[in-house]
């Protein structure tokens, strides 16, 4: 009777039913999180719930991928349960972000990046200081379904020595998987790391060479590189026998991993000058050197509050605490440049 | 006046369109080109990118005209299931199928391990390339290529048998020159997205770079002035190929339309 | 000689049909839309499955559903089949669609007598898309007849063509069906069409065929009261223990009791139809429409016509003779 209803009309009534429902999900999930957020910073005389006195805005913060499980899953919602502010990130490699920043790509208000080198040239454009607050170290994570993962096992529990790994590595047939060196930090420290080992092991002088299957380090064609992306999520399928992590990733992701030593694995501040011995050569002619993989963090452009909020609750006991339950290492936290630009609430939490 | 108002409302959505390529020409400089598309080595992807497309063409219209045939003469038993398959291989996000050729063609799959026996592979190779992108490509030339199919009558098709063509010379002599525009369509629409495609190509052929990744490499290494030329050439690589299918499509539409 | 036997299941009736024609002999098929007509010519050209058929054309066995159990694929049957839509390959041009058969000879001077023929002639490097409906039926015609069918099927291919065209064509089909020596059976709804084609009339409806007989024959001595309705017989008058059928053009003003069955009733309309005029008349119950010559009286007034030498059926439907009808004598007027 109703035409409205009429059996030929009951697609597209159907198809209208859904588009009104989807509007009205997504105006009334705007208003509660505008409710939530809208509310006014109010006195603390007249604060009753603890809620309505906290201020609102949102940190947007560019954070070195090693460190995305850590900032989204544990930190963001610590943050703002803590302080109210939300928490916006967005997670790359730390040379894409710096190219991103430099080039006015991606505007954050924080930048937490693996190694000062990816801070360094933003400077003093967007930032003049940075402060290393965390570190972590390379591993190889091994498929523990593959055929060589008792070997794997063995090595990673002692019971064969650790230079057996190299050799291991340079099977034919064995799947290694590691990342652009041109692109990825972690690409070029695997490379740095191998050139540590072949010395500190005194292995023979091809062995890196053999294990990335060419003699030009720095070249990104190589059937062992994979998009950062896409290397865990192969290793998890199981198509690869080993592939380069930091231990931070391996932990995050689960996966089986021989660690390293200090010596070698790019973890230990204290090792700074020994590391720099090992170099990659990337296009453009640049060479590279290791350095300890310490996770540094510094605010770009003007602080704003929210800003200034996250990095002082990253660098207080709850906020380390976070980092240190994820693997990382927290040697003292350090600033690196003009201690003067620090803001005042930042270096007050460090000091403290 | 109304005809005006038409063209006018029709200009504005297409601009809408065309404003990245908008933005791309204003912010590309000719000595930026000029210094990427020398430097040695760069014009690789590009070869790359070629190869790997028409190969991925040749791949598709051999492969998929046939099932694009049966699809459109209803060929085949429980049709709708059919043509949901082709839905859903549509539907999967491109980073998604890549993540997924993973457990397909990894090398200890046993697709992988039997690509494997023949001493190639199929990760971080120019045969996973081809993969990728025939996967990205594949559902958009299907269901062009059943379009085509489709408006071909029947009973030309009928009338043709009875004049004594056998089912094959019929579908020589008149299924095909008549779905011919039609599935130059859908093969243009395969080739932009093989061309463009990336988000299967990272994940299980980040090498060879084909444009797109060297797009995305560049980016990241030396910054956005020097990837943008790539797009560039990406646009005038590609473009030629649709457009010659458009042109000719539409004067062969018009000759048989009288 | 083409002989169908055929059995083929529709939605909602059987096709059940048996017919013969012979070499050079046209056969119209006449009935009304949805009748079984197309069914039937796509059975006999391989184009749809009999559940029961036994097809041969000529000394060839096309279908078999009985043993030896055979079905000839359509494009070896040389069965030849025009369309209401002429089919020509929209991408060839007029002369390479009348070539399309593999089996056309490409002597340029076949090629071009036969176009001279149909009058082609001038349009063979034309595409299809610019012919009219009549030089399109021609053009799909010569393509036929260049690919050496045995036998020539026509469904309804004249529709929507004028009436100085049909009758062109059908000449045309006519004289070379009887130059060739085929057997051809034409399909129509039109019984002018089929008449003018035809050695042999049969008349098909919901898939039965209810008769088949010389066309005058079928026309003025239909074999039951379902086959006078389906050719024309628009009244049907109760005359003694029987039923007169009453077709409008079989009738003539005035009472000549020695030329049919006369009819007295009441004028209940008159209008203009043609060159001449239509008259419904009140006759015993029932109305009876009659062409006539001259206007009738006007509306209410009582008139007299005699049908002439009317059929007449029984109360099963079938046609009884006159005699057993009880003559022409009877007045129906008695039956008020």
């Amino acid at each position: 009777m109703i035409p409205l209803f009429a059996r030929e009309r009951a697609p597209l009534v159907a198809l209208l039913a859904i588009a009104c429902a989807a509007l009205a999900a997504g105006c009334s999930s705007s208003t509660s999180s505008s409710a939530s957020s809208g509310s006014t910073p109010s006195s603390p005389a007249s604060a009753s719930a603890s809620s309505s006195a906290l201020p609102t805005g949102t940190v947007n913060v560019a954070y070195a991928s090693s460190l995305q499980f850590l900032n989204e899953k544990v930190v963001s919602p610590a943050f703002t349960a803590a302080n109210g502010y939300t928490f916006s990130g967005r997670g790359a490699s730390s040379g894409d972000l710096e190219a991103d920043i430099a080039s006015g790509e991606i505007t954050p208000n924080v930048f937490e990046s693996v190694d000062g080198d990816n801070i360094t040239p933003l400077e003093p454009k967007f930032t003049n200081w940075y402060i290393q607050y965390a570190g972590t170290s390379m591993v190889v994570a091994y498929n523990p379904k593959s055929k060589y993962a008792s070997k794997f096992k063995a090595i990673a529990d002692g019971s064969m020595p650790l230079s057996s790994l190299f050799t291991l590595l340079q099977t034919p047939g064995l799947k290694l998987g590691r990342t652009d060196p041109n692109t990825d930090p972690q690409g070029r420290d695997f490379i740095e790391m191998l050139e540590l080992a072949q010395t500190y092991y005194h292995l023979p002088s091809d062995t890196v060479a053999k294990i990335l299957g060419t003699p030009d380090f720095g070249s990104a064609s190589s059937s062992e590189i994979y998009a950062e992306s896409a290397l865990d999520s192969t290793l998890e399928s199981g198509q690869l026998d080993a592939a380069s992590a930091f231990v931070t990733q391996a932990i995050e992701l689960h996966l089986a991993y021989i660690p390293l030593p200090t010596a070698i694995n790019l973890g230990s501040a204290a090792d700074a000058a020994q590391y720099k011995k090992a170099k990659v050569t990337i296009k453009g002619g640049v060479t590279k050197s290791g350095s300890p993989q310490v996770i540094d963090i510094t605010i770009i452009g003007t602080p704003t509050p929210a800003a200034i909020a996250f990095v002082k609750y990253t660098l207080s006991a709850a906020g380390l605490a976070q980092y240190k339950a994820g693997g990382f290492t927290l040697p003292t936290p350090t600033i690196v440049g003009s201690a003067s630009s620090v803001p005042t609430e930042i270096s007050s939490e460090l000091g403290g | 006046m109304s005809a005006w108002v038409s063209v006018a409302g029709a200009g504005v959505i297409w601009l809408a369109l065309l404003g990245p390529v908008i933005a791309l020409a204003t912010n590309l400089s000719g000595s930026a080109i000029a210094s990427s598309l020398t430097a040695p080595g760069a014009l690789d992807p590009l070869v790359t990118s070629l190869e790997s497309g028409l190969v991925t063409l040749a791949v598709l219209f051999v492969v998929c005209t046939p099932l694009a045939w049966m699809l459109a003469r209803r060929k085949l038993p429980f049709p709708r299931v059919w043509e949901t398959g082709v839905l859903c291989s549509l539907l999967l996000p491109p980073l998604v199928i890549g993540l997924l050729l993973v457990f397909l063609v990894g090398p200890y799959t046993p697709i992988g391990r039997a690509i494997g026996w023949l001493h190639q592979s199929a990760t971080n190779t120019f045969l996973a390339l081809v993969i990728a992108e025939v996967y990205e490509s594949a559902p958009y030339y299907v269901l062009g290529a059943q379009s085509a199919f489709a408006s071909v009558e029947p009973r030309l098709e009928q009338q043709a048998g009875l004049l004594g063509d056998r089912p094959r010379r019929v579908f020589r002599r008149v299924t095909l020159p008549l779905a011919a525009p039609g599935l130059a369509m859908a093969l243009s629409i395969a080739w932009a997205r093989a061309m463009g495609a990336f988000g299967a190509v990272i994940i299980i052929a980040y090498h060879p770079a084909g444009i797109p990744l060297q797009i995305y490499t560049t980016l990241q290494e030396t910054g956005l002035a020097s990837a943008l030329p790539y797009a560039l050439v990406l646009l005038v690589v590609a473009l030629p190929l649709p457009l010659a299918a458009y042109i000719w499509s539409a004067r062969a539409g018009r000759r048989r339309r009288g | 000689m083409l002989d169908a036997d055929v059995e083929v299941d529709r939605r909602e009736f059987t096709v059940r049909v048996a017919l013969q024609v012979n070499p050079g002999e046209r056969l119209a098929l006449f009935g009304p839309s949805g009748a079984g007509k197309t069914t039937l010519l796509e059975a006999v050209a391989g184009l749809v499955q009999p559940r029961r058929a036994r097809i041969v054309l000529g000394d060839r066995v096309l279908t078999s559903t009985a043993p030896p159990v055979c079905a000839v694929p359509p494009w070896q049957r040389r069965v030849g089949l025009l369309r209401q839509n002429p089919g020509l390959f929209p991408h060839l041009s007029v002369r390479d669609n009348v070539c399309y058969a593999p089996s056309a000879p490409r002597p340029v001077t076949e090629v071009a007598e036969l176009a001279s023929v149909l009058g082609i002639d001038g349009l063979l490097t034309a595409m299809p898309a610019r012919l009219s409906g009549g030089q399109a039926h021609r053009v799909a015609l010569g393509r036929l007849l260049l690919a050496r069918c045995d036998t020539l099927l026509l469904d309804e291919p004249y529709t929507g063509l004028d009436a100085s065209l049909r009758r062109g064509l059908t000449d045309l089909v006519s004289s070379l069906v009887a130059e060739r020596s085929v057997p051809s059976i034409l399909v129509t709804h039109e019984l002018a069409d089929a008449q003018a084609f035809a050695d042999r009339l049969a008349v098909l409806d919901r898939g039965e065929l209810l008769q088949v007989g010389a066309p005058d024959q079928v026309v003025l001595r239909p074999a039951s009261r379902r086959v006078a309705e389906l050719i024309g017989y628009l009244g049907f008058v109760p005359s003694g223990n029987a039923v007169a059928g009453v077709h409008p053009e079989r009738v003539v003003a005035g009472t000549f009791p020695d030329r049919g069955l006369t009819l007295t009733g009441m004028v209940v309309a008159c209008r203009p139809a043609g060159a001449g005029w239509e008259a419904d008349l009140r006759v015993g119950g029932e109305t009876v429409t009659c062409r006539l010559l001259e206007k009738a009286p006007s509306p209410g007034a009582e008139f007299a016509v005699t049908v002439l030498h009317p059929p007449y059926f029984g109360a099963d439907g079938n046609a009884i003779s006159a005699s057993r009808a009880g003559g022409d004598e009877i007045r129906p007027e008695q039956v008020h």
